[in-house]
């Protein structure tokens, strides 16, 4: 378990580094992607048990996995998966009106 | 029928057949859109005045309070609908004949805004107010980059950046809360909230301080903000500063008080950080805005200052600074909504952007020049007007607490904002050739900033229609408790 949660505070803190210290505006989405991976990752965590199954109220099943933030997670996987499609393609956009995906040449064009 | 239900599905409803009825109907289309948007009015009205006889819950699919999806309305929730039910009837006649392409896409996300607005306010689980926050954050950038040009490309970028790690501080709070109390519910939560462990607990709460923070623009966050506003369509900037950042400010209000209550954030000095942050982007918003040459960057970091205003009022904790804040809230989103609409019918129908431009406006548009004068007025916070009343009425309770120093960064921040908004005015009446001619506006355009300038000079004159009704919602928003066993257990 406290393997698992390392790995998630490793994956929220490198997203977090992504989106500071990188030019490219795909890295920068990137960046945002791995920290909502480390935000589900996390949901999952929470809710696993050894050996758990589906909460099927039935007497056979009684170690049973908690079925809300599985809920939760996918939720977040949907929000996500929108708002990365607007950043992509607001990227596009970007790309097309400057001809070039490096966030300090777009501020440095614009003047 | 329930009020509650409708106002998030109607909206949503209308928004998914207007496409439709672009494509048959087109000639009904404007009155479809205007109707609809009343209609929600009358609802949330309606709404309103139940609420204020009685706090609702509503369970959508009559499940048990427990384990469904809750809608929950208290009279705080009941005002700020009214409001955004007002300000989407005033932003759709604008736009009526402000917008002139992609019609049908704007009208849509115009309406999801106000769902997503609707369900926000009135959720009462935390998991359905990350989505609807979410949803709300999705249309606003969409909105901010529907002018189509590479400033509103950047302006949105930057906006979604923040904003969506924003979200995602406010999903890892929420995370941490359901992991220490095992519900999301928030009558649940105000009982359990008590079982967290201290350390946790003011982990959690910064953590929404943060996420909701980037959203409404606290000052170290504030960064998107003054280049998002200018970039959108005037009417957009109207909703984003009038009631969009607004809403975020409730919906961490709503968290932070079902997490912890009064006693417990004085005694952890959170209040202080509340009231000294507010400070901060109150002197920060009003220095910037007194550097900038164009209008709608100027109404932006102004609008930054507002929420500094607020934070004062909320982070003194006592019934008079809560219910100035609140005050403050819908003043502001009356007030600055006037004031962009204003500067959208400037900055499309004489091409004046920078303040420089202005000069001899008053002579050319008397009527809107005189709603932005009015409401230029009102924000500096001149006496007959409705911004005159909350900041007093703040500046009053922060006396009262002890704090001396946010009470005179009120009055600095008047000041500052005399001096820059004077510039403005005085652009607008400077007279340079002799013969100005009468530009002829589209009324629509014109009766929306009336009717607002004149809104805030009514509730100027008579606060007490909603003073009375703010002291009730400040009621219910302190005694967090109460109120959500009353309504849980009948």
């Amino acid at each position: 378990m406290l393997a698992v949660q390392i790995v998630i505070a490793i994956l929220f803190i490198l997203g977090i580094y992504t989106i500071l210290n990188r030019k490219n505006v795909i890295k920068i989405i990137m960046g945002i992607n791995i920290m909502e991976a480390s935000l589900i990752l996390f949901l999952i965590q929470l809710s696993y048990k050894d050996g758990g199954t589906a909460p099927i109220l039935d007497k056979e099943y009684e170690l049973i996995v908690d079925p809300l933030p599985q809920a939760l997670a996918l939720t977040a996987i949907v929000i996500g998966a929108s708002t990365t499609a607007v950043m992509l393609f607001l990227a596009i956009k970007l790309y097309k009106e400057y001809g070039t995906l490096d966030i300090s040449e777009i501020r440095r064009l614009r003047g | 029928m329930n009020e509650m239900i409708w106002l998030i599905i109607g909206p949503l409803l209308i928004a998914f057949s207007l496409l439709a009825i672009n494509l048959y109907l087109k000639k009904i289309y404007n009155w479809i859109i205007i109707s609809s948007s009343i209609l929600t009015f009358i609802l949330s009205c309606s709404l309103f005045r139940k609420v204020l006889i009685k706090p609702l819950a509503y369970s959508l699919g009559s499940w048990e309070m427990t384990k469904g999806i809750n809608l929950v309305a208290d009279p705080l929730a009941g005002i700020l609908i009214v409001t955004v039910a007002l300000l989407n009837l005033l932003i759709i006649i604008y736009s009526l004949a402000y917008i002139e392409k992609n019609i049908s896409k704007y009208y849509t996300l115009l309406f999801v805004l106000t769902a997503a607005l609707n369900g926000m306010i009135l959720t009462g689980d935390l998991f359905n107010l990350f989505v609807c926050v979410e949803i709300v954050s999705i249309v606003s950038y969409a909105l901010v980059a529907f002018r189509r040009n590479h400033k509103a490309y950047e302006a949105s970028f930057k906006y979604i950046i923040i904003g969506t790690v924003g979200g995602f501080f406010v999903l890892l709070a929420i995370i941490l809360t359901y992991h220490q109390t095992g519900t999301l519910n928030l009558a649940q939560l105000v009982v359990r909230s008590s079982d967290i462990s201290k350390v946790v607990k003011s982990g959690i709460i910064s953590l929404f301080l943060i996420g909701f923070g980037s959203k409404f623009a606290l000052v170290p966050l504030h960064t998107w903000l003054p280049d998002a506003h200018p970039a959108a369509p005037a009417s957009i900037s109207a909703l984003l500063s009038g009631i969009v950042i607004k809403g975020y400010l409730y919906a961490w209000l709503r968290t932070l008080l079902i997490l912890s209550n009064p006693s417990e954030i004085i005694a952890s000095n959170l209040n202080l950080i509340l009231i000294y942050s507010g400070v901060i982007t109150l002197l920060v918003g009003h220095f910037l805005a007194y550097q900038q040459q164009s209008l709608k960057r100027l109404l932006a970091y102004s609008s930054i200052s507002q929420i500094g205003y607020i934070m004062i009022g909320i982070g003194t904790l006592t019934k008079q600074g809560m219910s100035g804040g609140i005050f403050h809230i819908i003043n502001h989103a009356l007030v600055k909504s006037a004031l962009f609409l204003a500067a959208g019918i400037f900055s499309e129908k004489i091409k004046a952007k920078k303040i420089k431009s202005l000069v001899g406006i008053g002579y050319k548009t008397p009527l809107v020049a005189l709603g932005f004068t009015i409401a230029a007025i009102t924000l500096i916070g001149l006496p007959p007007f409705n911004i005159f009343i909350s900041k007093w009425l703040i500046a009053l309770a922060a006396i009262k607490a002890g704090f001396i120093i946010p009470a005179g960064a009120i009055l600095l921040g008047s000041i500052l904002a005399l001096s820059y908004y004077l510039k403005v005015i005085k652009a607008i009446y400077t007279k340079k050739k002799e013969n100005y001619k009468i530009i002829n506006i589209n009324w629509r355009l014109k009766i929306p900033v009336i009717t607002l300038t004149s809104l805030c000079l009514i509730i100027g004159l008579a606060p007490n229609i909603l003073l009375p009704k703010l002291g009730q919602a400040v009621r219910y928003l302190l005694k967090s408790k109460e109120y959500y066993q009353i309504l849980f257990t009948g």
